[in-house]
């Protein structure tokens, strides 16, 4: 090879050197203007194992007169797609939850529009919306005592998308100087009727609910209220704050007129008692200097069950299912279907969550681990995880939940005592 | 002794003089680097780029917005698992508003919500002068090399020292300093690029740090206009709504 071939090969290498350099940072923002549609969403596989607790209370009720297997193996599938559309001060928007199960006793798919939603804003501060929305008020990352227009989050999963109901509500802000920087306020209608929100609570009633927002010192405070109509009347506040820039702390009270409260003794008598309660939390998040984010949160619910309470619960269930008496166990199972055996039914719970980005140079893994406590009986559960997202919009996740406790305790009564989950979510 | 005393005296007060004179020339400069960087209430697009050791990319591309001296929103416009994101800072108070969890959750400025080196401080980043004040000044040849200190425990790195270019009075290299005394990141302007409407500044920041040995993180900029914007785009109710307002 002849000096000038070298020099145009050299000279060859370098341009395209500099060719790849030059598109390796470069940044086409054409591909980004704005539509005035949108389009996305996201498909998930789950594929999950649960080892049963054959004698759980859960097991016993669900499975009344049947042995429940030893373990279940389910095939989930996910679609959640959303996307609006947007002409003027218009605005259309919706969230579409489609779900199919398999596993070796049953196999269900079901679809249903979370939200739908028509929007208008006259101006910049006012927004009107109606129909069916996922509302959600309260600071705390487990539990939401303040969410009094919403359907219940699961402490396990509190990022997942929930389901909305019909509504028609209003967002007013204002920004100022001084110590109350904004405020702003939401109030909310939601009818229930026998076709509308049937599952809120009573029909035929209108429900007006409504927040305050104040950022306060900087210090984030919500004022909110729901009339007596469905559900009794209820009212509360919350907060948060960051105390520096690694700290932040948030809070939730809440005031519930006439909660009524199902008993079941030893022998499985029934008995209920109506009287006004309080629930609230504490919580904070802290970043330490490894990067591993730790949130943790107390909770208090004093109309939930005490540990005696709940194992005469569990006592019933025993022996009803000791004598066989299948009458008494049907009873039981729609008690305890909406008290003893749903998310959290104690007095008092400790949420623990720490999460460190890619540890180890473990590039794109972020393992965390979550112990939800129940500080009465001293049952818990623990959910360790990893979570890694390094193909281009692909999130993989394994997850384990393990149960522990002394028998007739709340977690140790529940359906599984092991399950453990591979989670694959496309985003597009 | 009253020659001493006159000396003394004499010493105080031109010491006092010039300290207040490069305080006075630190903050002029601080302050024409803040505006040429961005205009004091603006509209960008941003393009986030974090290289990982083994050499794979993570990208993200925002929309952000700020007004005045301390509000600021980003917009993940991009990729598709982070769409409908939006960050909002106001003073030293930060949210993060995730379509599902449908509501703004508080953050802290020294977390990041894309991962990498950038915290959310470095991407909803006000102006220098809103949080630093000049501790001391030097005049290099082609440089002013400029220290600065925080003006309260909440403002993300304790301590900046900062090179600017003299011909453009844009920043080109910062140092990022803890409280004690430990290099956090180092931050580098280039590439500078007219934007339109006198905004002249660099397009490219890259940045590295001691922490995170073999990663590094850049920050592509596009399309900076002057806008401006109402208050109450910059309030927790309206982080949902960012988008209508491309």
């Amino acid at each position: 090879m002849k000096v000038s071939q070298h020099v145009f090969m050299l000279m060859l290498f370098l341009l395209s050197g500099y060719s790849i350099a030059a598109e390796e940072f470069s940044f086409d923002v054409s591909s980004y203007q704005k539509k005035n549609y949108r389009l996305g969403g996201y498909f998930d596989y789950s594929l999950n194992y649960q080892k049963l607790n054959q004698d759980a209370a859960a097991n016993v009720l669900f499975f009344i007169n049947q042995t429940p297997p030893d373990s279940l193996t389910q095939h989930t599938g996910i679609i959640e797609l959303n996307g609006d559309y947007k002409q003027d001060k218009w605005q259309a928007r919706f969230n579409f939850h489609a779900e199919a199960y398999d596993n070796e006793l049953v196999s269900e798919q079901q679809g249903v529009l979370y939200e739908a939603v028509a929007t208008y804003q006259p101006a910049t501060g006012i927004t009107l919306e109606t129909g069916k929305k996922a509302i959600k008020w309260g600071k705390g990352y487990a539990w939401n005592p303040v969410g009094f227009v919403e359907r219940p989050k699961d402490p396990n999963d509190p990022y997942i998308s929930r389901e909305g109901y019909v509504v028609a509500t209003a967002d007013i802000i204002k920004s100022f100087t001084g110590d109350i920087k904004t405020l702003a306020f939401t109030p909310v209608f939601l009818p229930v009727t026998d076709k509308i929100n049937e599952d809120f609570g009573q029909v035929e009633s209108n429900n007006i609910a409504a927040k305050l927002y104040l950022l306060y010192k900087d210090t984030d405070i919500d004022i909110v209220f729901l009339n007596q109509g469905s559900r009794s009347l209820r009212y509360g506040f919350d907060f948060a704050k960051n105390i520096n820039t690694k700290f932040e702390v948030h809070g939730e009270w809440a005031y519930f007129d006439k909660v009524t409260t199902q008993f079941v003794s030893d022998s499985g008598i029934i008995s209920s008692e109506t009287d006004s309660t309080t629930r609230w939390l504490l919580g904070l998040r802290y970043l330490t200097d490894n990067d591993t984010t730790i949130i943790a949160e107390y909770y208090r619910n004093n109309s939930g069950y005490s540990t005696s309470e709940m194992k005469s619960f569990f006592t019933a269930v025993d022996s009803a299912s000791a004598s066989n008496n299948t009458a008494l166990l049907t009873t039981l199972a729609t008690v305890g279907s909406k008290t003893f055996l749903t998310r959290n039914p104690g007095k008092e719970y400790l949420y623990l969550r720490l999460s460190t980005k890619e540890p180890f140079d473990w590039v794109y893994f972020v393992p965390a681990m979550t112990v939800i406590y129940n500080l009465g009986d001293n049952s818990y559960s623990l959910l360790p995880e990893i979570m890694y997202t390094g193909l281009e919009n692909l999130e993989l996740r394994f997850k384990a939940t393990l149960l522990y406790g002394d028998n007739n305790s709340e977690f140790i009564e529940k359906r599984n005592e092991q399950k453990y989950e591979f989670r694959l979510r496309y985003f597009f | 002794m009253r020659i001493k005393i006159c000396l003394l005296t004499f010493y105080i007060i031109v010491a006092l003089l010039t300290s207040t004179s490069f305080a006075d020339d630190g903050t002029t400069i601080l302050k024409k680097v803040d505006r040429n960087l961005q205009p004091e209430s603006y509209e960008m697009y941003r393009k986030l780029i974090n290289l990982e050791p083994d050499g794979d990319r993570k990208e993200f591309v925002l929309y952000s917005i700020k007004k005045g001296r301390d509000k600021m929103v980003a917009l993940f416009l991009d990729p598709p698992s982070e769409k409908g994101r939006s960050s909002l800072r106001d003073g030293d108070n930060m949210w993060l508003y995730i379509p599902n969890v449908g509501k703004p959750l508080r953050i802290t400025s020294l977390q990041s919500v894309v991962g990498g080196v950038f915290n959310n401080s470095d991407i909803l980043r006000l102006d220098y002068s809103q949080e630093y004040n000049i501790i001391s000044l030097v005049n290099d040849e082609d440089k002013h090399i400029l220290e600065l200190k925080a003006k309260t425990n909440s403002v993300a790195y304790d301590r900046l020292k900062m090179w600017v270019e003299k011909k453009n009075l844009v920043p080109t290299k910062i140092e990022a300093y803890a409280a004690s005394g430990l290099l956090i990141k180092t931050l580098h302007y280039s590439k500078i690029k007219d934007f339109g409407n006198g905004i002249i500044r660099p397009s490219m920041l890259q940045t590295d740090s001691p922490l995170y040995q073999g990663y590094q993180s850049i920050m592509l900029f596009s399309n900076i206009k002057k806008r401006t914007f109402a208050d109450e785009v910059f309030t927790l109710n309206y982080m949902s709504r960012i988008e209508s307002l491309r």
